[in-house]
């Protein structure tokens, strides 16, 4: 009987060093996400946010409700380390079509490490303009992206940043988390008004869907705040259906 | 049986004269909502009466963004009258009051400044008259909707407003009335430029001819103090290839070009452009902001650009410098 308590408690004791190891390495693993975004906040000058501000995003994921119904959602929350920019600068809030090129600097500091910085979204415009012949992507405001047609956010995902994607329409938005929850961001379009996801109304807007907390997650670059936005399913939902329901995973 | 197909074909003929006394007005009044719809957008945008009432629509953009400043007119602004017109049935054109009688500048000014305006997918700013504020909506902030959808007409259709409302007031008058006008003789064009700003001849480089340069400061020697505008003219010859090239040997520009990966186009394509915005930001080590309009005429190359240096960022005069383009004729 002795043996067996010893046994209990050495294995007790195991279960409990695993567990300070992993809290260990997803704390450090966390950190270096704080500052790698801390770094890209410094890189876009005037918005310098502090550690205690970053930690405060990268940490505030609630648990899921006890209990509740999230059927097809997976059963944790969970936010990916994706830097996030405004679509302005460069342009103005009147006149930017920036809104897929964001995304598009987004994914690349992700992924690749790129720089977060409004003068890639120019950059990206000038690919663009070459790439199109449109020389309405060397304004400031850039100019419309997306799937179909010449592909331009497609082509530029791919050239630019090296990035695959696969367009899908239809089906419900935990297809959308559930591949956000396999490390891939999503491009979504959705319905913005006053820079807020609407279901009817307001105007066709690219946004990435990055966490789940029992509510949508989303870096939006069309609000300063815009950062780890949280939308219910319902909303999100609504917002995605005006716009045919198209969502974009994205990968390496 | 032909007296039964007969008898049959006329009491179709009677039936259909029938209806068509009884229900005359119906088919007008189809043909006169078309006209209605078919009516010149641009002749609705200053017809004031076709706009509505609407307490539901809400202006400006703030977002949870704006400063208290911003925020408090905003709220006095949605809080009062504000008439709609949907324009081609898609594009909201949305008047108010002009409460404070701010003038188009300080108006158009907000969307470039981060503490009034700082959301995408808003009813913005888009002209002050003396007693009203006209905000106009945007089609999209940069998503187009599949072409096999159904939002893609209705994209569409608000691409053409857009159009027609930007081909309307781009035909407007905006130079204010004070300010000054240099012409020159020699290379055949006007501009406009600020009462109380200074005009400085430059200096000549080889196939550069310097015009002068705008500022709204008197430089003279000071090197410390820059010029916000510069007027360049070129020969477009044999040696000049893009517009970037051509911006290379000129002052200021070169900085940003060496960084640039250029892609050569012949003197036949470059002359082909008619007008050329080319932004550039944060290139080198130094923190630079320009923005140059570049146009063609007659094989000559002439450009604004729009400069600032570590102090003073060029947007700060943005809606100078689009007026002072707007101004730009060719005699």
């Amino acid at each position: 009987m002795k043996r067996f308590s010893w046994l209990v408690m050495l294995v007790v004791i195991g279960i409990m060093v695993s567990q300070a190891a992993v809290a260990v390495t997803v704390e450090e693993s966390t950190w270096g996400t704080i500052k790698a975004l801390y770094r890209t906040e410094e890189m876009n000058c005037g918005d310098n946010w502090t550690r205690q501000q970053i930690e405060k995003y990268v940490h505030n994921f609630v648990p899921l409700e006890e209990g509740a119904n999230y059927r097809g959602y997976p059963p944790y929350s969970f936010g990916l380390s994706v830097p996030f920019i405004k679509q302005v600068p460069p342009g103005d809030w009147d006149n930017t079509k920036n809104c897929g090129q964001a995304c598009g600097v987004m994914l690349g500091g992700y992924y690749n490490g790129g720089a977060v910085a409004d003068w890639v979204i120019i950059a990206e415009n000038r690919w663009l303009r070459r790439f199109t012949g449109n020389t309405r992507y060397l304004n400031d405001n850039g100019w419309y992206t997306n799937f179909s047609g010449k592909n331009t956010l497609g082509n530029l995902l791919y050239h630019f940043h090296a990035l695959r994607t696969i367009v899908y329409y239809g089906n419900q938005p935990d297809d959308i988390i559930n591949e956000v929850a396999h490390g891939r961001p999503v491009l979504a379009g959705v319905r913005i008004k006053d820079g807020k996801l609407v279901g009817s109304g307001g105007t066709s807007h690219w946004v990435l869907v990055v966490g789940w907390d029992g509510r949508i997650v989303i870096h939006d670059p069309g609000t300063s705040s815009g950062r780890y936005k949280r939308y219910s399913i319902a909303a999100f939902r609504d917002s995605w259906e005006e716009e045919g329901k198209i969502y974009v995973p994205v990968f390496r | 049986m032909k007296t039964k197909v007969f008898l049959g074909i006329s009491l179709v003929i009677i039936i259909s004269f029938g209806i068509w006394l009884i229900f005359p007005n119906e088919s007008d009044e189809l043909i006169e909502l078309d006209v209605n719809r078919e009516r010149p957008l641009t002749d609705q945008i200053e017809n004031w009466s076709l706009y509505q009432e609407d307490s539901e629509i809400t202006v400006g953009g703030t977002g949870d963004c704006g400063n208290a400043e911003y925020t408090e007119f905003f709220k006095k602004v949605n809080s009062g009258s504000r008439k709609v017109l949907l324009l081609n049935n898609v594009l909201e054109l949305v008047i108010t009051p002009n409460y404070e009688e701010i003038t188009n500048e300080q108006f158009l000014a907000w969307n470039s400044d981060d503490t009034a305006i700082c959301v995408a997918g808003g009813i913005y700013p888009y002209y002050a008259y003396k007693d009203k504020l006209l905000w106009k909506g945007v089609c999209s902030t940069g998503y187009i909707p599949p072409e096999n959808s159904s939002d893609y007409q209705r994209f569409q259709d608000c691409l053409e407003a857009e159009e027609a409302v930007e081909k309307y007031f781009s035909t407007t008058e905006n130079v204010p009335n004070d300010w000054l006008t240099f012409e020159s003789d020699n290379f055949g064009y006007q501009i406009s430029y600020p009462s109380d700003w200074f005009l400085e001849e430059g200096n000549q480089f080889d196939n550069i001819i310097t015009d002068f340069y705008l500022s709204p400061e008197q430089c003279g020697e000071n090197d410390a103090c820059m010029s916000r505008f510069v007027v360049i003219l070129t020969v477009a010859d044999k040696g000049c290839y893009t517009a970037e090239d051509c911006a290379e040997v000129m002052p200021y520009s070169a900085i940003c070009s060496i960084a640039e990966e250029r892609e050569q186009v012949t003197i036949d394509q470059f002359s082909a452009i008619e007008q050329y915005e080319y932004p550039e930001e944060n290139c080198g080590t130094e923190s630079i902001y320009q923005k140059v309009v570049y146009w063609i005429r007659d094989n000559t190359l002439y450009t604004l650009q729009g400069l600032d240096d570590s102090a003073v960022d060029y947007r700060h005069y943005a809606e100078t410098f689009e007026l002072i383009k707007d101004s730009i004729d060719f005699l």
